[in-house]
């Protein structure tokens, strides 16, 4: 089975629990913590990823994990059903499938900002109305920061990626530079 | 010939009588008479001998002059012959030195044909290396000049970002993403 499919098979699931108890936005944000605790700390991707930690040991430590990252237990029944599944190594691509689909089924969409300075509070409000009246469904910016941009706005929602940063001026100007000398 | 063989045989026995016969006389008058007898004896012989080898001498004779004849005839004709050889041979020397001269005429020629092309190839071969060393020549002009200008091209660019990155202030932050967003609302 694609690794799309699983985690959008689980995914959906825990969307389909998440509605009927009406705690879907709370899920999403909880797996949101759990999965930046999972990509900041290298050990925990090992100890899910060797064969040489037994279920119980994976368990065990998910267990602690989730005392200090206070989860509801729908998502913590989750993740341990995960574990015993063998799935954690998808969790990832889990979270990004249940965000598509909680969104999806509320008419919303996500819209990945990266800045080279982060953008203040009224700007942001002004981001997000501007994209809603773009796709015309309510806009959860996610804003990121990356200085390689030197300065502008770099946003990509709905397959669709709005570039105003300095780093692609100066590419233009590059290719343009390159262009005129051929 | 052979038929003639006994005829000088016959010829030594009656001189032989004759002279024995003139031998044994001792008296003038008596000495006559053998002799007539031996002379007539001897015509008689004479006689006898062209009686019967006169045809046979005669068709001798005849077929020995047919023959000469013939062999006159066979020489002359094998003298027109060895003429006429020597006149073909002559003739074929003469023509196989006009085929040597012809063939070293063609020769020479084919010599100056072969070595007018091989000049020609020759300078064909330079004309085409000095061409392609000149396209080799001018592409890696070209290439070099494009590696120039793209590194002039990124040393701009990068010298540009480096200027930027050092003189944009956080007044300028907030006045792209302004810019930025009047766009997207043009665009809305």
């Amino acid at each position: 089975m694609a690794a799309s499919t699983l985690a959008h098979r689980y995914a959906k699931a825990l969307l389909d629990i998440g509605v009927e108890r009406k705690i879907q936005d709370q899920i999403g944000r909880e797996l949101d913590r759990v999965g930046g605790v999972f990509s900041q700390t290298p050990e925990l991707q090992e100890l899910f990823r060797n064969p040489k930690f037994d279920v119980a040991a994976r368990k065990s430590v998910l267990g602690e994990l989730l005392k200090r990252v206070m989860v509801s237990p729908v998502t913590r029944n989750f993740l341990f059903l995960l574990t015993e599944k063998d799935r954690m190594s998808s969790l990832k691509d889990i979270i990004q499938a249940f965000h598509a689909l909680a969104d999806e089924s509320s008419g919303r969409i996500r819209a990945q900002v990266t800045v080279a300075s982060a953008l203040s509070e009224p700007e942001l409000a002004r981001l997000r109305t501007v994209l809603g009246k773009l796709t015309g469904r309510q806009v959860i910016v996610e804003p990121k920061e990356d200085p390689r941009l030197i300065g502008g706005v770099v946003t990509r929602i709905g397959g669709k990626v709005y570039d105003g940063s300095v780093r692609a001026q100066l590419a233009t100007l590059h290719a343009r530079l390159r262009e005129s000398s051929i | 010939m052979r038929r003639f063989a006994f005829l000088p045989a016959l010829g030594l026995t009656v001189l032989a009588q004759s002279a024995f016969a003139a031998g044994g006389g001792g008296h003038e008058e008596a000495s006559f008479t053998p002799v007539i007898f031996q002379g007539l004896n001897l015509l008689i012989l004479l006689g006898i001998i062209v009686h019967y080898a006169k045809a046979p001498l005669r068709r001798s004779l005849a077929d020995r002059a047919a023959q000469v004849t013939r062999d006159i005839d066979e020489a002359a004709r094998l003298h027109g012959e060895a003429e006429a050889r020597l006149k073909e041979y002559e003739a074929k020397l003469a023509s196989l030195q006009k085929e040597a001269d012809d063939l070293l005429a063609e020769m020479k020629r084919e010599g100056e044909h072969e070595k007018e092309r091989l000049i020609a190839d020759a300078k064909a071969d330079a004309e085409r290396i000095r061409r392609e060393a000149e396209r080799a020549a001018e592409t890696e002009i070209a290439r070099a000049k494009a590696r120039l200008e793209a590194e002039i091209a990124q040393h701009a660019i990068t010298a540009a970002e480096r200027i930027i990155r050092e003189k944009l202030q956080p007044a300028d932050h907030r006045r792209l993403a302004g810019e930025y967003l009047s766009r997207l609302e043009e665009r809305a």
